[in-house]
């Protein structure tokens, strides 16, 4: 498949539907053809597009929003025939074949969900490391750190509610669950049971959210309100600090 | 008369005390926020901060309008991308060790162009290309039927459009209620509430079955459409639009 583009392009609804079957497995890959206009169109305002070997999702996400040029990713957050056809020229990147068989797993992580879908919208390994790159930057380093073919639980639970998506916030996380030296998640972070981890994280911002103003509270200020579980990620932050100072 | 307790000491505030809305001055896109009933903002210390939170797809904006004693009408939106955002005014502490102390809050609501009136399903034009419609499904408000905004004063059109009733609703019927019946019980005080209150009033003496097999349900929803299709004639305005006569 080409992996160089002059542009973003977006499936039709044929191209979309065959896109379909292909992450199905019931068509090869070679069924879409890419390169006729009747699956898929260029998008008008965006950038040259190359789908290289991406280290990091972070990575892609830089090129992918360096590629939307005049256009905004958020204002075609809904646009599933383009959230499609950057998975399925990214696929090598997103679900690479082991022993010759792709591995697609779970339909919200290829095929993009109403962006509104609390629940599932988070979920697909373009779209969202995308619209966190565009609306955070380095803050969402914490979140879009891992390879591109990892959706990591990180992610899920620090994007599984709407209020998250606050740039303080994010900060807030990227303090606590950001290894500054290593430029991966710390260690205990993938935990799925345990304290300070993400998945606690999440449960204890919906609490606070009934006390406090969440969305606007500095990320100094969170950090603060959180109890002590949270201290053990909090003293590898001020270890790095004292080692950086020293 | 419903009534919210909130054991947080967080004070609820009548939404009709207040009326905000976006405007587009010249280049620049604002939010409005008239205060229609200063009484019901008495209580609260004088310097504590008026704000509107806005949400919508993974988007999330505080607007500032000054303080009890000093409030001011409008401030600058940074994003450009809210269409039918979910809005709250809400009162908080500034400085001191309760800075950011949520003391009162509204409920949430969805702010839509047009002043249409409130139901069940709210119609609301916006960017759906390639696709003509979309729908959302909301955590706490109803769900939102987007329509393709190229059309003229499209939400219009699609309320009144025969064949676009007859080939969306049944759809998007299906979408809501199967979401509506995924939880275990009977919701109350809530949107999907007043789903369940539809779908009682064109089916007198039927209970929907929360908690039945996948295919009860499905069979349930298929009744409930045709129900509904009978009640609006929907395949026959279609006919009768294209001359057929039954």
């Amino acid at each position: 498949m080409r992996s160089s583009f002059t542009s973003l392009y977006e499936f039709t609804a044929e191209g979309l539907e065959l896109f379909q079957r292909v992450m199905r497995g019931e068509l090869a890959e070679a069924a879409l053809d890419i390169e006729n206009p009747v699956y898929a169109l260029p998008l008008e305002g965006t950038k040259a597009f190359n789908a290289v070997d991406f280290t990091t999702a972070r990575d892609m996400a830089e090129a992918v929003c360096k590629s939307f040029g005049s256009r905004s990713p958020q204002a075609m957050a809904g646009n599933a025939g383009l959230w499609a056809w950057l998975t399925f020229v990214l696929v090598d990147n997103l679900f690479p074949a082991v022993g010759g068989t792709r591995q697609i797993k779970e339909l919200h992580r290829w095929y993009p969900a109403s962006p509104n879908d609390w629940r599932k919208a988070q979920r697909h390994l373009v779209r969202m490391p995308v619209l966190l790159f565009q609306a955070f930057g380095k803050d969402a380093d914490h979140l879009i750190c891992g390879r591109p073919a990892v959706g990591p639980d990180i992610r899920e639970q620090l994007t599984s509610q709407q209020d998250m998506f606050s740039a303080n916030f994010q900060k807030a996380c990227r303090v606590l669950y950001f290894d500054e030296k290593k430029g991966s998640v710390k260690r205990g972070t993938g935990s799925k049971d345990g304290p300070g981890i993400p998945r606690r994280l999440a449960v204890l911002r919906r609490q606070l959210d009934v006390t406090w103003d969440m969305t606007d509270l500095s990320p100094e200020r969170i950090l603060e309100l959180l109890p002590p579980e949270f201290d053990r990620y909090k003293a590898q932050v001020r270890c790095i600090r004292r080692s950086a100072e020293l | 008369m419903r009534r919210t307790i909130r054991l947080t000491g967080r004070k609820q505030l009548a939404r009709s005390a207040f009326s905000f809305h976006l405007a587009d001055l010249g280049a620049k896109r604002v939010g409005a926020l008239s205060i229609a009933n200063p009484g019901e903002l008495k209580a609260f210390p004088i310097d504590a901060e008026i704000r509107v939170k806005l949400s919508e797809n993974k988007l999330v904006e505080v607007l500032r309008f000054g303080t009890i004693a000093k409030p001011i009408a409008s401030a600058d939106l940074k994003e450009s991308s809210f269409r039918a955002p979910s809005c709250q005014v809400r009162i908080v502490t500034r400085g001191g060790k309760s800075d950011g102390m949520l003391l009162g809050s509204t409920s949430q609501w969805t702010l839509r162009s047009g002043g249409e009136p409130d139901g069940i399903l709210l119609f609301q034009a916006a960017e759906t290309e390639p696709r003509l419609w979309r729908l959302d499904i909301r955590d706490q408000e109803p769900p939102i039927l987007y329509v393709d905004e190229r059309i003229p004063d499209a939400s219009l059109w699609a309320k009144s459009d025969s064949l676009f009733a007859a080939c969306v609703l049944p759809h998007v019927i299906s979408e809501v209620m199967r979401y509506v019946l995924s939880g275990s019980s009977a919701p109350e005080d809530c949107w999907e509430a007043d789903w369940v209150s539809w779908a009682l009033f064109l089916m007198p003496g039927t209970k929907p079955p929360f908690n039945d097999t996948q295919d009860e349900q499905r069979q349930w929803i298929e009744q409930l459409i045709d129900t509904f299709a009978q009640r609006h004639d929907l395949s026959g305005e279609v006919l009768a639009k294209m001359g057929i006569t039954a």
